[in-house]
């Protein structure tokens, strides 16, 4: 039986848009990893993703619900109880050049970490050394800036640094969307290293439905700040039961020219998350949309089978 | 008047030298290419190998006081290197427009979007304001962005990405050009808006027959796109062949290897198939072949000797020493 490490109970992130109106950016959200998983969240620009990874790791603070790690509840916990967590788990973030000081050297970057959580000097190099070891760059890289650097090669930096802490959980937040294919790959084989090799647990963000479905064991799709489907990644593209995720599958970049076809594009674009109203979020684009029902009543996300949710009226 | 030819771009060995603060970068070494009329015609590559210096050219868009052009641009037959500003204004807007990334800064912020558009007819026509309103409002609604009256009296703030895109669209095609360059036009936008934009670029094309030079560094948006395809490496084209062929029978290592790395969701093997390294600075001289560094076929002579462009097949070419030899087997022996 796998163990649960990270647990999401009906969180909720309001954020203030002027005077009595809220930006609903993450809408009673629940779900559960378990240890040594890659568990990926698919949505567009604006659907809430980043901002729970942002809440588990309390770099935002949530407004309902719970977050559990460990087993232990660290949403309400002091800003003292957290600082022996905070190592534990930890984000890469998705341009690389922005999350590096641009005018430390690498170097000066990985001891300041080390400073900060009391690690000795040689203890320090040693996981150095190993870290530069396993992303495949030379020891001169740590005398170089981040702006010497090449995205992937900072990339892989940022990776190593997370790891620098001996964490248990990351949260990668679209840590390929700003790379070239050919440094894509090396970066994703990296990913599927440290939870095959450390047996890390990774909660994977992104907008691009062929990188989940290459390297995620379960998925979570999101639509204006709540989880739509979610189920193990061969549920997910076999059993599609959600015709927003059918209409993500649809607009999937195709893998050879031979596969061109006229389906079906959604039309429109993602509504406003401001003070959303009663009903399912998608009803409006939706091609089958209830009247009087779809955009009146809020669907719950129900079980389809053990590994398959989705909150839908009339799934496919 | 000459009889048109089949292609409306030939570029022949363009070399682009732009100056910067950190010296002169090479961003384009020996460009050879061909646009067939009618086609869309894709250039894919990483960031940074020249795609877009290279297509930029064709419009003479870069500052000429820190540029410098060698080889010969031909669009329609008029040789663009050598044109006076003054013509150049002509064709720019009119028989040639461009699309970029990021429609919110293409637009200006306080124009309406009607206007601008309807400003972009009256520069190069004599037709009064009314009718180039008129004119306005049938593009928009061509593209889409509906209710037209509504819209035309928008500011770009008030459209969504997508939209924005659309207003571009519009505005590059209202005065029917005979080539149209995208330049990533779907990269910002996400992937249900991607899919309209490309759908509706694909009905522009066949309706109006404009040729379409489309940039990207997705190969997806290529495969779903283009008809016939270019691929660039460290200011090269390495190989241009139509897109199934492309896809089907690589003849460039660097394509080959550019195919395997998509990340590809049926993909069931343990591991992604990666390329070593990164590109070459372009601000240094590269001797030999330019992927060699990277190449796992690479060997002696690749690092000395520069691969000239061999023929494969009429619309088939490649600058790979072996390129016949991965065309016909999909693999090169090592140790040649």
């Amino acid at each position: 039986m796998a163990t649960k490490l990270v647990e999401v109970k009906h969180i909720k992130k309001y954020f203030p848009v002027g005077k009595d109106s809220f930006l609903h950016a993450v809408d009673d959200v629940s779900f559960e990893i378990e240890k040594g998983e890659i568990y990926g969240i698919v949505g567009e620009s604006g659907s809430g993703k980043s901002t729970i990874g942002r809440c588990i790791l309390r770099l935002l603070e949530i407004d309902e619900g719970e977050v559990f790690f460990a087993k232990e509840r660290i949403d309400d916990q002091t800003k003292s109880q957290m600082a022996p967590i905070r190592p534990q788990m930890q984000m890469v973030f998705q341009n690389p050049l922005a999350s590096f000081n641009p005018k430390k050297y690498i170097g000066a970057t990985f001891r300041e970490l080390g400073k900060v959580y009391h690690l000795s000097k040689e203890e320090l190099n040693e996981r150095i050394i190993n870290l530069l070891e396993l992303i495949n760059l030379p020891a001169d890289v740590l005398a170089r800036m981040p702006n010497q650097l090449s995205g992937g090669q900072l990339q892989r930096l940022a990776v190593a640094r997370c790891l620098l802490l001996n964490p248990k959980f990351i949260v990668a937040d679209e840590p390929v969307s700003a790379l070239d294919v050919s440094v894509q790959a090396q970066i994703l084989n990296l990913i599927l290293d440290l939870r095959d090799k450390m047996g890390l647990t990774i909660l994977f963000i992104s907008h691009d439905l062929n990188v989940v479905q290459r390297i995620c064991d379960k998925v979570a799709v999101v639509y204006l700040g709540t989880i739509v489907e979610q189920a193990t990644k061969e549920e997910l593209f076999l059993h599609t039961a959600h015709p927003y995720t059918k209409a993500l599958m649809n607009v999937k970049p195709i893998e050879h020219p031979s596969l061109r076809s006229d389906k079906e594009v959604l039309m429109g674009d993602i509504p406003s998350a401001v003070d959303v109203k009663e009903g399912c979020r998608f009803a409006g684009r939706c091609p089958k949309c209830e009247k009087g029902l779809c955009d009146c009543v809020t669907p719950p996300l129900v079980a389809i089978n053990e590994n398959h949710f989705v909150a839908c009226h009339h799934p496919l | 008047m000459q009889k048109l030819s089949d292609n409306i771009v030939e570029i022949e060995d363009l070399k682009v030298e732009l100056m910067s603060v950190d010296g002169i970068v090479t961003a384009v070494r020996g460009v050879d290419l061909k646009v067939m009329r009618g086609r869309i015609h894709g250039i894919v590559g990483e960031s940074g190998c020249g795609k877009s210096v290279m297509t930029k050219s064709i419009m003479r868009l870069h500052d000429e006081k820190k540029t410098a052009y060698s080889g010969k641009i031909f669009f329609d037959g008029e040789e663009i290197t050598g044109l006076k500003e003054k013509r150049l204004r002509e064709l720019r807007g009119k028989d040639i427009a461009m699309i970029f990334q990021n429609p919110m800064t293409s637009l200006s912020p306080i124009m309406k979007i009607g206007e601008q558009i309807s400003e972009a007819i009256l520069a190069k026509s004599d037709i009064s304001k009314e009718e180039a309103k008129t004119k306005t409002l049938e593009i928009l609604e061509m593209v889409g962005i509906t209710p037209a009256a509504d819209r035309y009296e928008m500011y770009p703030f008030e459209l969504s990405g997508g939209l924005l895109q659309r207003v571009m669209i519009a505005m590059a095609m209202v005065n029917e050009p005979r080539l149209l360059i995208a330049d990533e036009p779907t990269t910002a936008l996400d992937v249900t808006i991607q899919a309209q934009i490309l759908n509706l670029m694909k009905k522009m094309q066949k309706d109006t027959g404009v040729t379409i030079i489309f940039i990207t560094h997705d190969l997806g948006v290529i495969a779903e796109m283009c008809d016939t395809v270019s691929v660039m490496y460290a200011g090269k084209v390495v190989e241009t062949a139509s897109v199934m062929e492309l896809f089907d029978k690589p003849a460039h290592p660097y394509t080959k290897a550019l195919l395997d790395s998509m990340p590809k969701g049926s993909d069931t093997r343990d591991r992604l198939t990666t390329i070593q390294g990164a590109p070459p600075s372009l601000s240094m001289n590269i001797k030999g072949c330019s992927f060699a560094p990277r190449c796992k076929y690479a060997c002696d002579k690749c690092k000395s000797e520069e691969p000239k462009m061999t023929k494969l097949d009429v619309r088939h070419t490649s600058t790979c020493l072996f390129a016949a030899e991965l065309y016909k087997k999909g693999e090169i022996a090592i140790g040649n």
